[in-house]
């Protein structure tokens, strides 16, 4: 499908990017376009003018902060991905994002479109919860957990841009990884991410099994399990039923403990 | 409507468009650049990859305009000749790596580009990097071999290069 008739434009700097999203023809955000353009195709979608923050230069860089690695929001996957800075200090997001769409996808989408783009089903913004980073917006800074209220639905207001994502320098001693889906191309179905922290606590996040990521913390597994089973609120879409959703998380959210609970990376 | 200019294989095309033509549009409508192909126009099937910057790209998911000061390579521009295949080219051919040819442009510049970065990939790293390219006849076995192939024959075309210099 064509895109519909549609006006670009490309900021020089975040000021300038303000103003141009302020304006009154209500436009969206275009950074990797890696959902928004198909968006638009199919109609989803029905902003009539882009503003390509792509290019600015203050939401680019990978950097070490005051014990944060820095990532910016719109530093495309592919850089994620070859960074050494990333490697040492947030191997798990590397993993996770091998998982994500295709090299061909990853050489363009952002981790500040991701967590904008807040698909319940995304393994991203779980892992950035599960890693407790902050994310730094033109107005504030965020929890990670807190930024989603829906599928599809942030906190972010009109205008206000996501600039970094700043992931916590801590060296875990474990984490896990696992999720279903149909093909490799395809969006994940469902699953889930886990990382132990020095003190032997917990973190887990389950993806594709609610409206919003669920997080749970804590030392013990069985009551890390229990505490995620009152939260499940599976939904239907296209890819799977609710009922096999409320079926699978918990066994993934086991294995994803397991594997943190068992690994050394 | 607006001009545009792309850098397409090391020529600059002077375009007039407007700024809701995706990349691939504008390659195959208004450069006159066939090869590149569209499948399903949403990101899902590898079918318009092209080069920009020399990292895979969905040209369906690009904004003409966005391209704008990239440089862009297309399959036309693969081989150094028009009568001369390139490595890649050469190994799908040889090791049966296409049938009807619909996903080629894209399976090749995806292969290209993984060569340039790994020139000696493991098999593992070959699935990752060409799952994102669907192909409906060969069999993905063959293309696999056929970036194996292209591997080992542009490492002999560097090996024969050296010897010569
Ligand atoms: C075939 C295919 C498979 C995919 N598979 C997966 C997958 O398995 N898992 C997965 O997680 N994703 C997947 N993706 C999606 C890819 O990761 C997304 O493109 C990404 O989630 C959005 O990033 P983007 O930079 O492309 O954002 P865009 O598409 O440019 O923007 C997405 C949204 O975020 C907003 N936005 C973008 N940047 C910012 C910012 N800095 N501040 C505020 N708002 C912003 C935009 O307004 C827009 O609403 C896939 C995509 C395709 C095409
Ligand atoms: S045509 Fe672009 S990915 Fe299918
Ligand atoms: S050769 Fe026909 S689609 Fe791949």
């Amino acid at each position: 499908m064509k895109l519909p008739p549609l006006s670009y434009q490309r900021p020089t700097d975040l000021r300038e990017a303000s103003l141009m999203l302020g304006s009154e023809s209500m436009p969206a955000v275009l950074a990797g376009g890696q959902s928004i353009i198909p968006a638009l195709r199919f109609g989803e979608r029905s902003e009539s003018s882009l503003v390509d923050i792509s290019r600015l230069a203050e939401l680019q860089g990978i950097t070490h902060a005051d014990g944060f690695l820095r990532i910016g929001a719109g530093v495309p996957m592919w850089e994620v991905c070859g960074s050494p800075e990333v490697a040492t200090s947030a191997p798990l997001l590397i993993r996770v994002l091998g998982s994500v769409g295709a090299v061909g996808i990853r050489s363009r989408a952002t981790l500040g479109g991701s967590l904008a783009w807040a698909d319940s089903t995304s393994q991203l913004p779980s892992t950035l919860i599960v890693l407790n980073a902050q994310v730094e917006t033109t107005e504030r800074i965020l929890d990670a957990a807190d930024l989603q209220i829906g599928q599809h639905q942030t906190v972010l207001r009109r205008g206000e841009l996501i600039v970094s994502i700043q992931i916590p320098e801590v060296e875990l001693t474990g984490s896990g990884f696992h999720l279903i889906r149909k093909t490799h191309i395809t969006w994940p179905v469902v699953g889930a991410v886990a990382v132990r922290e020095p003190s032997g606590q917990l973190r887990l996040v389950v993806f594709g099994a609610a409206p919003t990521p669920i997080l749970a913390v804590g030392a013990d597994r069985a009551k890390l399990l229990s505490q995620l089973s009152s939260r499940i609120l599976p939904f239907d879409d296209e890819r799977a039923r609710a009922g096999y959703r409320g079926q699978v998380a918990p066994i993934l959210a086991g294995r994803a403990l397991d594997e943190a609970i068992g690994s050394n990376t | 409507m607006k001009p545009v200019k792309l850098e397409v294989n090391g020529i600059v095309h002077e375009v007039f468009l407007e700024d809701r033509t995706s990349l691939a549009d504008a390659l195959r409508d208004d450069c006159g650049l066939t090869g590149t192909r569209l499948g399903c126009e949403h990101g899902v099937c590898g079918a318009c990859t092209v080069l920009v910057n020399n990292r895979p790209e969905r040209s369906c998911l690009v904004l003409a305009t966005q391209a704008e000061g990239d440089t862009i390579g297309t399959i036309e521009g693969l081989a150094a000749s028009p009568t001369v295949l390139a490595p890649v080219q050469q190994a799908f051919r040889q090791a049966h790596g296409l049938q009807c040819g619909f996903c080629t442009s894209g399976m090749l510049l995806t292969a290209q580009s993984l060569l340039d970065h790994d020139p000696d990939p493991s098999p593992a790293v070959i699935r990752d990097w060409m799952h994102g390219n669907l192909c409906r006849c060969t069999g993905f076995d063959q293309i696999i071999e056929s970036v194996q192939l292209a591997a080992t024959l542009i490492k002999q075309d560097q090996a024969r290069e050296e010897e010569l210099s």
